[in-house]
């Protein structure tokens, strides 16, 4: 576009002041659009590339301004000619240098923080005024020189423009705005070169219309610059539309699955909650049934007992009875805790020796009970409640001739940890070997054992002033 | 109450545990006048025989069980009822509670607490 328009400017050496003044209001506008744009991107993506450049160009905008203003000679006191020369041309030079030189520091400032913004346009417009007053000194045209080059003090533009496109064109992995500065910069690079021919409007030369090409160069690439950075915020926002639009499915797609897992856990926990009251209900089940089953043996000794005439076998039988109502109190207990697993002992061992006590019929034998609370299963309630059975049952038997004393139960833990069961009494005492010898306790005597070495437990039996039995087991309060 | 009979009516759905109360009971000198094993039986033995006690299982054959069955014995002959449960469920010791027991007892009974409970019993009907 910039070489088919230069060409037809030269051809028809086109050197219009209206023209003129059109190519720097389109400057003018083109460069106060590319600094809006790229505010707007330097705010959308906190890019400080974006926003040094802005500053740049805002500082351009405002230089091309009175430079606009000068053509449509709205700040000319000068006659029209004189204003042609002096001011037209002298507030060119400036705001190409500054364009160039602004459009390469921002290059340079990208990894500075944007707050040195500020500074930035402070120093640009102070390089611009002093680049004001230099260039009223400076002659502005001289005759055609070296290469027929007649604004020798316009060279560096072109240069610094050039440098400036290899810069942002080495911009590795740069932002997506340096590669459009970069091809804008290179325009600019290649309309500043023929800016160094032009010549006043009235000097007749072959090279009439170079002058125009520059400025329409300069247009043409503040064109490009400002198509691309147009392209980039309209990449962006499909960009940032389309995430939008999958972060807005992403989040259906999680709600919907949170709604479905909390449902699903719902559903698990209702059904986990059903096992366990089905689970319980079972073992009470159980537990009753086993109960009733143990009540309904005791109902057949109970009647069987009532038919047998032998002393001996009464006794054994009633004996069978007292251990039979030792296990259903145990199975009573269990039914009654809360995890249906484990009971304390405590009040159960009152309960089990009272109700032997009395069952034997001893009026006058007080008994005491001190039982340290133990939560205890099946494995441990079962050989305790038979062990206390026995042992208290041989007490009863053996300690009272008179019927007169002291029955004691004891469950405390050791200072090693254990536990420690004592059934002690105030009785003649009595050779428990002597005791086991005789037919009806043989069977407590064997019970005792198996069940002491069922718990591992340890016995120990002593005669003072009456009969203490010992027995030591292990328990962690955990079974 | 009035017009009671110094006999106890037996509520068990267990024959054989129903035959060893019963021992239990003639070992303490009283006289059975029944047993029962389902509500209706019991409600309908309990008009005939007017005990003065009744023990009472809760767990009967039938849809209705021994709780339903003191209500109605309650109400309508006013009988001692001496519960014998096996539960130790909350729920049914609180529905128990509702219907006047004179005593509840839960399974293993043993024979003094037993004995014990029917000769209070028998002092509180006025038969003693």
């Amino acid at each position: 576009m910039f070489g088919f328009g230069a060409a037809c400017i030269l051809i028809w050496q086109i050197q219009s002041p209206i023209f003129h003044t059109i190519l720097d209001t389109s400057a003018f506008l083109a460069s106060g659009l590319i600094a809006l744009l790229l505010w707007d991107i330097s705010k959308r993506t906190n890019q400080p590339l974006a926003w040094f450049l802005a500053v740049a160009f805002g500082v351009l905008t405002a230089a091309e301004l009175l430079h606009t203003l000068i053509a449509l000679e709205r700040l000319s006191w000068e006659t029209a000619a004189e204003a042609e020369v002096r001011w037209r041309a002298g507030t060119w030079a400036p705001s190409a240098y500054i364009s160039a030189i602004g459009v390469g520091a921002a290059l340079l400032l990208r990894t500075y923080p944007q707050r040195l913004g500020g500074a930035f346009a402070l120093a640009l417009i102070l390089q611009y005024i002093a680049l004001l007053v230099v260039f009223q000194v400076l002659p502005r045209y001289l005759l055609p020189g070296f290469f027929g080059i007649t604004r020798p003090t316009l060279i560096g533009v072109p240069l610094l423009w050039m440098a400036a496109a290899f810069g942002y064109w080495r911009l590795e992995k740069g932002p997506q705005v340096a590669s459009a500065v970069a091809a804008s910069a290179s325009v600019m690079a290649l309309a500043h070169c023929f800016m160094l021919f032009s010549q006043p409007a009235d000097y007749p030369s072959l090279t009439v219309g170079t002058g125009m090409v520059a400025h329409f160069g300069k247009v043409a690439a503040d064109l490009l610059l400002l198509l691309s950075l147009t392209q980039i915020g309209a990449a962006d926002t499909a960009r940032r539309l389309r995430a939008e639009s999958e972060l807005t499915r992403l989040n259906k797609y999680l709600e919907q699955r949170i709604r479905e897992r909390t449902s699903e856990l719902v559903g698990a926990n209702e059904r986990l909650s059903q096992a366990l009251e089905q689970r319980d209900l079972l073992l009470r089940e159980v537990y009753h049934r086993v109960k009733n089953n143990l009540q309904l043996i005791d109902s057949i000794v109970l009647l069987q007992v009532r038919r047998l005439a032998d002393p001996d076998a009464k006794l054994a039988l009633k004996g069978l009875r007292r251990r039979l109502y030792a296990l259903g109190l145990v199975h009573q207990q269990l039914m009654g805790s809360s995890d249906l697993k484990t009971f304390d002992v405590s009040p159960f061992l009152k309960e089990l020796s009272e109700n032997i006590i009395e069952g034997i019929g001893g009026r006058d034998i007080s008994l005491s009970v001190k039982a340290i609370p133990l939560n205890v299963g099946l494995d441990v309630a079962i050989p305790l409640a038979l062990l206390v059975t026995e042992l208290v049952t041989n007490s009863l038997k053996h300690a009272f001739p008179d019927g007169k004393g002291k029955i004691e139960v004891v469950l405390d833990r050791g200072e090693d940890g254990t536990m420690v069961l004592v059934v002690s009494d105030n009785g003649t005492g009595y050779d428990i070997l002597e005791a086991s010898k005789q037919k009806a306790h043989g069977l407590g005597t064997a019970l005792i054992d198996g069940l002491v070495s069922q718990l591992k437990a340890i016995i120990r039996v002593r005669s003072m002033n009456g009969t203490i039995s010992e027995i030591q087991f292990a328990h962690d309060g955990e079974p | 109450m009035t017009g009671l009979e110094k006999v106890v009516l037996i509520v068990e759905d267990e024959h054989v545990i129903a035959m060893g109360l019963s021992a239990q009971i003639e070992d303490l000198g009283l006289e059975v006048c029944g047993t029962a094993d389902t509500a209706e039986d019991a409600v309908a033995q309990a008009r005939v025989h007017r005990p003065a006690i009744i023990l009472m299982d809760v767990r009967l054959r039938g849809k209705a069980d021994g709780v339903d069955a003191a209500q109605a014995i309650y109400e309508s002959v006013g009988s001692k009822i001496i519960f014998i449960t096996g539960s130790r469920e909350q729920k049914t010791i609180d529905r128990i509670k509702l219907d006047h027991p004179f005593a509840t007892l839960f399974k293993p009974v043993s024979d003094r607490q037993l004995a014990a409970t029917v000769s209070e019993a028998m002092v509180a009907a006025g038969q003693a």
